[in-house]
């Protein structure tokens, strides 16, 4: 009896033993993550900052393709959501994408900021929601000085004049509307 | 700790550091440099082929996503369709997984077009294009790294193989190149 007592002694006492190391262990394991989630949790903001800001801070605008190509104008600078069908990703800066609404004549160039990764072929043909501000090709981007967003505004619409222009942008030069427009992205996501 | 020997370990040590990085930039570098002769990011392979235009609807007043199956089926890829494309004019797109097919209303010919990514080639260039805020400050680290590399490797050896006498000589031919095509473009 003695005996097992002595043996749960010496087992429970090396078993607390290595649980108390465990939790150090884990501890200083636990700061690791941590700090790493502190950092990535910075990092993270890559896919959700924008290059342009909008006009107000509210949400964006959900806007029908329709309503759109009707009154451009009325989003000029404003942060808007619009779905459509996505018929032409550029295969080589993979920076320019456009969709089209239920008129397939009517294309919008949606273009990647500097900060934003190329759009992946992988939605061609694809239903998407896309969030960008609205701007004209050429002109400003937004009310901001270029020394915030507008910098990088600027650098968008140069990637829509770059060199590798294709038969959808030649397309496009001729539709009725949206010629002109630009829609500088933000996010979006894949129906 | 004299100043060579500061000067030797800290070029071998961010050499060390920046290899990985140097041969992403150096790689796809070449790659894109060269991308008026090949697409850097993706390989497209075509296949042409020909409808016979009495057999199926090209018309677009007609033309649905039955048509646009009955068309992929018989190139045998009725199982990818996506959904199509039909603007004004002579051409209607069929959007598949992974590709498109493009079809000339008028001709009834069409081009299968497959779309990958190019291996190593797409993820190297990715990350060369600077794929985010983060990336870009890093790669703005690397690249003072670099300039501290190469200040460090000028000092490196002494005496005749030194930066006094024949590296002199090899680093003005390095400054002198790209003036030259300066001056010529």
């Amino acid at each position: 009896m003695v005996f097992f007592q002595i043996l749960q002694y010496i087992f429970l006492d090396n078993l607390i033993n290595t649980i108390q190391k465990l939790l150090t262990m884990n501890r200083r394991i636990l700061s690791i993550v941590l700090f790493t989630l502190m950092i990535a949790s910075c990092n993270n903001q890559g896919s959700k900052v924008s290059p342009a800001k909008s006009e107000t801070n509210e949400g964006p605008l959900k806007v029908e393709f329709a309503s759109l190509i009707s009154n451009p104008d009325k989003y000029m600078g404003k942060d808007i959501v619009v779905e459509g069908k996505v018929v032409h990703v550029c295969t080589e800066s993979g920076k320019k994408l456009f969709i089209v609404g239920d008129n397939p004549d009517v294309r919008l160039y949606v273009a990647a900021g500097e900060n934003m990764p190329k759009f992946p072929m992988e939605l061609l043909g694809s239903e998407i929601s896309v969030e960008g501000v609205i701007t004209r090709i050429g002109g400003p981007a937004t009310p901001k000085s270029e020394k915030t967003s507008g910098k990088n505004d600027e650098a968008a619409q140069k990637q829509g004049m770059s060199d590798d222009s294709c038969e959808t942008e030649t397309a496009m030069a001729g539709q009725a509307s949206l010629a002109d427009i630009i829609m500088l992205y933000r996010s979006h996501t894949v129906k | 700790m004299k100043l060579s020997k500061i000067n030797r370990i800290t070029h071998r040590d961010i050499g060390y550091l920046i290899a990985g990085l140097t041969i992403i930039y150096a790689v796809s570098g070449i790659a894109l440099n060269h991308k008026n002769d090949w697409n850097p990011n993706y390989i497209i392979d075509t296949r042409p082929f020909t409808l016979d235009k009495n057999e199926y609807t090209l018309s677009r007043d007609s033309f649905d996503d039955q048509a646009a199956r009955l068309i992929l089926g018989q190139l045998g890829l009725e199982n990818e369709y996506k959904t199509y494309h039909f603007p004004s004019g002579s051409k209607v797109t069929l959007f598949i997984n992974g590709g498109l097919v493009q079809i000339n209303t008028e001709t009834g010919e069409g081009l299968v077009e497959r779309i990958s990514k190019r291996p190593v080639f797409y993820q190297l260039n990715f990350l060369h294009y600077n794929p985010g805020r983060w990336w870009k400050y890093f790669s703005d680290l690397f690249c003072i790294l670099l300039v501290l590399v190469t200040i460090t490797g000028l000092f490196l050896v002494k005496g005749r193989n030194g930066i006094t006498k024949r590296g002199a000589v090899l680093t003005a031919i390095g400054i002198i190149l790209p003036l030259l095509f300066l001056l010529i473009y």
